[in-house]
């Protein structure tokens, strides 16, 4: 187990180190020019030249690659171009927001997926069953730009439940989690019909009927349990999905998280925000895909890492 | 299970919905705007949203007025002796944020700072003629210029900061700034909101709104729903035009609009062998319906415009070519250079051009109808969205046949020279045509070097008359100024190009809501 942990953390960081060299790379070789954000319109040629050497932005690329792949070494993100600060400090005062959103997210998805899909799969082909279905089909569909200003609508502009937008108490994350949710909570759903219809058939399911447990019992504990590893592989592969979500949501509910700040610092050309952006994004994803594979053997003593 | 979990989400719900029905207080306005400033501090404002909220913590020597004038502000009075001397006597009893006062050591200390290459300030171009800083009292300040250069008194707005920044860090001081204006910083979560409150010693009278939120909402729907929904008090310059027309609606909201001068415009390679003929240019601009575009597109929010000063600018003339929308002449003139139809009416153009904009779906809306009009004169365009960025990398390297862009904020008529002057090349300047004409350039050089503001106008206004003939730009449309406010705002004045400074005189009165409701039933 410790040892499965530790290679999976080396891991980490080949994965790092290809993800970074992939953004410095896409970054630089976009069309646009950081220096001239920075300096206005206005600025003469000489001055925009000072500043381009004065970032190293003027040396060629490989050498500005092994410079940054130096300080990436050390922890050393560099300067954000356009806010003048530590690109750590920034995005690690962006992860929370980001962090909160996709965990009510999560959340919103498998309070609303785990029953559908039970109930569905218990009662497969019923009213029920074709509803949430549908449902699903609408939930994957609709774009979070799009269902975004749908729910502001109606919960806050008809209703007056929420906050249309911004990041001021929990009464203001509803919305966002519902929108970013949606999607999730669709493909959930599904996945948890088809993993419990599969069980519900096997042998040990009726096993645990004729041996008079409650169906409650035989549903929740038996037919679930043996059902969660699909489930919890597909809520793993869709972490990626969910936080490339959160910039589209976080723009719509102007949520101050880290996809905006990757999508400012794109516009910017800010290439060290750009680069801490994916490297956190990437991170997170990794480590999540981690933890899903430690629940599976939390799920299912079978499992083995040795 | 699943009636369980529905249960607590209908038990959750009501008890984090209590958030929902707050709205601003008696003495607060919220206000939304598009981007995060990303600095406050006056030398280093790239943005239009960082220069329009450092304008409200801080003064300039000199303002621009309603008009777009410049008139003195942190400054009592100024003059200038001779064209490379410029002397500002400063008013007495200015003080700034912390208290202390302000004097001519301060404003010293602000354009050395400029000066200085380490701090990277994107207004040091402005300040590249200052040779030496007088200042021989504490509320006289004397500016000596290497050469005559009458923009300088433009520069003159950038805005004052303390001596020492205050005892801070530059970083500390670019997101807790210290200035003397009419609003104190209080608080920046960035990307989310600043708050101001209002100076209660700001020495032209404290403004009557103690409070003012800058919530930062980058997407148009959710500003707009904000509005509507109440929890935002004004938006503007903020709306896009199609929802202005829903916003009429509202008898919760009032639109204010007053001419702009945001010029919009499409710029021409002239580098390109079919572009560079002038009939192919003039043809151009009699094709394009302006008056349609501004009617259905922008639902007449922007007026034709001339050229790239508007009206409102004290050097602006009228007497220009313009070209009004004639199909037929449009042909005719393309016949003349040399481009004739090969099928007539029929599918084959004349020849094709690439038409760069960038990704605003209103900018993609208006560049579809510019290629039908075209295509009635027999062009064949082809429609390049990209990412803005990308579109201002490649119209600065001259990678393009025809673009779209604005010039926003534009108030001195030194811009022509940043434009068009065959110096301002990129990346000397902004002539992205490549437009090169030695008899503008010795007028703009010209007009430069002297103070005297009749003849400068008198240059200008030559300027502008071969600018309307060479057609560089064929000239679209000054976009006009709205704001969009709830009713409890009042006395709100919209000024030149989206400044706040409205929010000294406006004041907030919570029956006014219910007086409009009334009215307009």
């Amino acid at each position: 187990m410790k040892r499965f942990v530790a290679r999976r953390l080396v891991f980490l960081v080949f994965v790092g180190l290809a993800v970074s060299t992939l953004v410095f790379f896409f970054v630089h070789l976009i069309p646009g020019d950081p220096v001239e954000v920075m300096l206005g319109e206005t600025a003469q040629a000489a001055d925009k030249a000072a500043l381009r050497a004065q970032l190293g932005l003027d040396r060629p690329l490989l050498e500005q690659y092994t410079g940054f792949l130096h300080n990436l070494l050390r922890g050393d993100l560099g300067y954000s171009f356009y806010t003048r600060r530590p690109v750590t400090q920034v995005v690690l005062s962006r992860l929370p927001a980001t962090a909160e959103l996709a965990g009510a997210a999560i959340l919103v998805a498998i309070l609303i997926a785990l029953p559908a899909g039970i109930l569905s799969a218990v009662r497969p082909y019923s009213g029920f069953d074709h509803a949430s279905m549908l449902a699903s089909l609408l939930g994957v569909s609709m774009p979070t730009f799009w269902l975004g200003p749908l729910l502001i609508l109606l919960f806050s502009i008809r209703l007056d439940w929420f906050p249309v937008s911004g990041r001021e108490g929990i009464s203001s994350l509803v919305l966002p989690a519902l929108t970013l949710g949606a999607a999730l909570a669709a493909i959930l759903s599904r996945m948890t019909r088809s993993a419990m219809l599969e069980v519900i058939r096997e042998e040990y399911i009726t096993a645990g009927r004729a041996k008079g447990l409650g169906e409650k019992t035989v549903i929740l504990k038996h037919a679930l349990r043996n059902a969660l590893i699909p489930i919890l592989t597909v809520l793993g592969l869709q972490i990626g999905a969910l936080l490339s979500g959160t910039v589209v949501t976080e723009k719509v509910f102007a949520w101050p998280g880290i996809g905006r700040l990757l999508v400012d610092g794109i516009e910017a050309r800010d290439y060290p925000l750009v680069q801490g952006c994916v490297l956190a994004i990437s991170f997170t994803y990794v480590l999540v895909n981690l933890i899903t594979d430690l629940l599976y053997a939390a799920v299912d003593p079978r499992i083995r890492f040795d | 299970m699943k009636r369980l979990s529905l249960l607590l989400l209908a038990a959750i719900l009501p008890v984090v919905a209590c958030g929902g029905a707050q709205r601003p207080g008696a003495d607060t306005i919220v206000v939304a705007i598009e981007q995060d400033p990303g600095t406050l501090d006056p030398r280093l404002a790239t943005t239009a949203y960082a220069s329009r909220l450092s304008a409200l913590v801080f003064n300039g020597l000199v303002k621009l007025d309603r008009d777009g004038r410049l008139v003195p502000d942190l400054a009592e009075r100024f003059e200038s002796p001779d064209p490379k001397t410029y002397i500002f006597h400063l008013r007495h009893g200015v003080r700034f944020h912390d208290g202390r006062p302000l004097t001519s050591a301060d404003v010293a200390f602000t354009v050395r700072s400029i000066l200085d290459p380490a701090l990277k300030s994107p207004r040091r171009e402005d300040f590249a003629k200052v040779v030496a800083v007088e200042t021989p009292d504490p509320f006289t300040i004397i500016f000596h210029l290497s050469r005559p250069f009458s923009p300088f008194l433009t520069a003159a707005r950038t805005g004052v900061v303390p001596q020492g920044l205050g005892g801070k860090s530059l970083a500390d001081f670019s997101r807790a700034p210290i200035g003397t204006g009419p609003f104190r910083f209080k608080m920046w979560e960035q990307n989310a909101r600043v708050l101001l409150d209002a100076h209660p010693d700001y020495f032209a009278g404290a403004p009557k709104i103690l409070h003012a939120i800058f919530k930062i909402i980058p997407n148009d729907t959710t500003r707009v729903l904000e509005l509507r929904k109440g929890s935002v008090d004004l938006l503007q310059n903020a709306v896009p035009a199609y929802a202005v027309k829903s916003l009429r609606q509202d008898p919760g909201v009032e639109i204010v609009e007053r001419p702009g001068m945001n010029f919009s415009y499409l710029g021409f390679n002239l580098e390109d062998p079919i572009l560079r003929k002038r009939e192919v240019r003039s043809a151009i601009a009699h094709a394009i319906d302006r008056k349609a575009i501004i009617d259905h597109v922008l639902e007449g929010l922007a007026t034709p415009a001339q050229g790239l000063l508007a009206p409102s600018n004290w050097a602006y003339t009228n007497e220009v070519e313009t070209y009004e929308h004639d199909p037929a002449k449009a042909r005719a003139l393309l016949d003349a250079a040399g481009f004739p139809d090969p099928d007539g009416s029929g599918p084959r153009p004349r020849f094709s051009l690439t038409y760069k904009t960038s990704t605003s779906k209103e900018r993609v809306s208006i560049g579809e109808t510019i290629v039908q009009s075209l295509r009635e004169a027999g062009i064949e365009v082809t429609l390049r969205s990209l990412e803005f960025g990308t579109l201002y990398a490649d119209v600065n390297k001259g990678n393009f046949q025809v673009y779209g862009l604005t010039w926003v904020g534009v108030t001195d008529p030194d811009i022509l020279y940043y434009a068009f002057h065959s110096n301002s090349v990129p990346p000397d300047g902004a002539n992205r045509g490549r437009y090169r004409n030695p008899r503008l350039d010795a007028i703009l050089d010209r007009a430069r070097e002297i103070t005297d503001e009749k003849e400068r106008k008198k240059l200008y206004a030559e300027a502008q008359r071969i600018l309307a003939h060479d057609l560089p730009y064929v000239p679209l449309w000054y976009s006009t100024d709205v704001a969009a406010m709830r009713r409890r705002i009042v006395g709100y004045e919209v000024y030149p190009s989206g400044d706040f400074t409205g929010l000294l005189t406006a004041r907030i009165d919570p029956g006014a809501t219910a007086r409009a409701a009334g009215r307009d039933r």
